[in-house]
C-alpha cells in the first residue's frame, strides 16, 4: 500500500471548494414543504382579502378584494395538492420498501428452514 | 490508517426498488479494494454512487474527510475521482491520439499525457493514429484506463475491467492496475470474475443482493467465493468493524 500524501492534500483542497447540494432537498420533500407554505400563504391572503372587503364601502376595492381572495384560495388548493402528493409518495415509497423487506425476510426464513442453515434475516436476533 | 474513501450505511434504489441495503466500506489510501459479486448484486450501482452519478437514498460517502453525497459528478471528477465504466466508454470514431488530447481538459500538457501513457501502455503508441473502435478489446480497455489516468486521479473506480477479454490480457491489465496503485492511487475494482483481481487487491468484499456478504483479505475471500455466489454467505453483522477478518 503506497499513499501519495501530496495528491491527497490536493484532493482535500479541491473537495473543500466543491459545491455539495443538500441531499435532503429531494422532489418529495420540496413538494411537501412548498405545498405547506403555499397553503399557509393562500389562507392568509384570503383572510386579508376579507378584511379589505369588510373595511370599505368602495365597490372597486371590494372587487379587488374578491379577486385577491380567489387567488388566495387557488394558492391554498394548489398547495394542498402538492402537500398531498409529496406526503403520499413518501408514505407509499416507505410502504413498498417495507413490503420488499418483509418478503425478503420471509424468503430467508423459508430457505433457512429448508436448508437447515443459518439464514437469519438481517437484524433478527438469534 | 484513515481511509481515503469511506462508505457508511449506503442505500440506493432505482425508483422504488432498493438495490443497495446499507453498504459499509473503507478504502485506505493507495490500496486496491476488490468488490466481487454475482450479476445483479449492485456492484455497478455502488461505483455509480461513489462517483456521484447515482444519488444514494440513505447513508454517507466521505472522500478525504469531506462528505460528497450530493456533489456533482463533474466536480468530483475534476477533484480526482475517476470512473472507468463497464463497456470502456471510449469514442469509437476518435483516434487514440484524439482521446488523449481530450484528456488535456485537466490542465496537463498533451506531451506529458502522451509520454506517461505510452510508457505505461507501449501498444497504444503503435495505435496512436488508429480509430479506437477498430482496436482489440484489450487495447480499448488500455485506452480507457489511460484516459482516466491522464486526469491524475486520486481515486480510480474500475467497473468490470475484464469483461469480454482474454485471460492473458486481463492479467496484463491487472498488472498495470497494481502499478497504478503503487503510484499512490486508491482503486476500487468491481469484478464478477474474481481470480485476476484477487492477486492485486489488498482487501476484498463480496456483494450479495445489495449487502456486503463477506469482507476480508483476498485469500480468505477466494475460499468463500463459490458459496457466496450461490447465496450461502450471510450478511456481515452490523456491529462488525469494516476490514475485520472474516469469521
Amino acid at each position: 500500500m503506497t499513499a501519495d500524501p501530496e495528491r491527497i492534500e490536493q484532493l482535500k483542497a479541491d473537495l473543500a471548494h466543491l459545491r455539495v447540494d443538500d441531499p435532503s432537498a429531494s422532489a418529495d420533500r420540496l413538494a411537501t414543504r412548498g405545498g405547506l407554505l403555499a397553503m399557509a400563504v393562500g389562507l392568509a391572503v384570503t383572510v386579508v382579502a376579507y378584511a379589505m372587503s369588510h373595511g370599505t364601502t368602495d365597490a372597486l376595492a371590494q372587487r379587488d378584494a374578491l379577486v385577491l381572495a380567489v387567488i388566495g384560495l387557488a394558492l391554498a388548493v394548489v398547495g394542498g395538492a402538492l402537500y398531498l402528493k409529496g406526503s403520499l409518495s413518501g408514505f407509499l415509497r416507505f410502504w413498498l420498501v417495507r413490503d420488499l423487506h418483509e418478503r425478503r425476510a420471509q424468503t430467508d426464513r423459508l430457505l433457512g428452514a429448508l436448508g437447515g442453515g443459518d439464514h437469519r434475516p438481517e437484524g433478527e436476533l438469534p | 490508517m484513515t481511509p481515503l474513501l469511506s462508505l457508511r450505511g449506503v442505500r440506493a434504489a432505482y425508483g422504488s426498488i432498493e438495490v443497495l441495503h446499507g453498504i459499509d466500506l473503507d478504502v485506505p489510501p493507495g490500496s486496491v479494494v476488490a468488490v466481487l459479486g454475482p450479476n445483479g448484486a449492485g456492484k455497478s450501482t455502488l461505483l455509480n454512487v461513489i462517483a456521484g452519478l447515482h444519488p444514494p437514498s440513505a447513508g454517507s460517502v466521505v472522500l478525504a474527510g469531506h462528505p460528497i453525497v450530493g456533489a456533482r459528478p463533474d466536480g468530483l471528477a475534476r477533484a480526482g475521482m475517476c470512473l472507468v465504466p463497464e463497456g470502456r466508454g471510449i469514442f469509437p470514431n476518435l483516434t487514440v491520439g484524439e482521446h488523449l488530447r481530450m484528456a488535456t481538459h485537466s490542465g496537463r500538457r498533451l506531451a506529458d499525457i502522451e509520454a506517461e501513457t505510452f510508457e505505461r501502455f507501449p501498444r497504444l503508441a503503435e495505435r496512436r493514429q488508429q480509430l479506437a473502435g477498430t482496436m482489440s478489446g484489450g487495447e480499448q480497455q488500455m485506452l480507457a484506463l489511460a484516459r482516466g489516468l491522464a486526469a491524475r486521479p486520486a481515486v480510480l473506480l474500475l467497473d468490470e475491467l475484464s469483461m469480454g477479454l482474454a485471460p492473458i490480457i486481463v492479467e496484463e491489465l491487472y498488472g498495470q492496475v497494481a502499478a497504478i496503485a503503487a503510484s499512490g492511487v486508491s482503486i476500487v475494482v468491481v469484478e464478477q470474475f474474481a481470480h485476476a483481481v484477487l492477486g492485486v487487491a489488498g482487501l476484498a468484499a463480496v456483494l450479495v443482493q445489495g449487502r456486503i456478504g463477506a469482507l476480508g483479505a483476498p485469500a480468505e475471500i477466494e475460499s468463500l467465493l463459490s458459496t457466496a455466489y450461490l447465496g450461502a454467505v450471510a450478511p456481515v453483522p452490523a456491529d462488525r468493524p469494516p476490514g475485520a477478518p472474516v469469521p
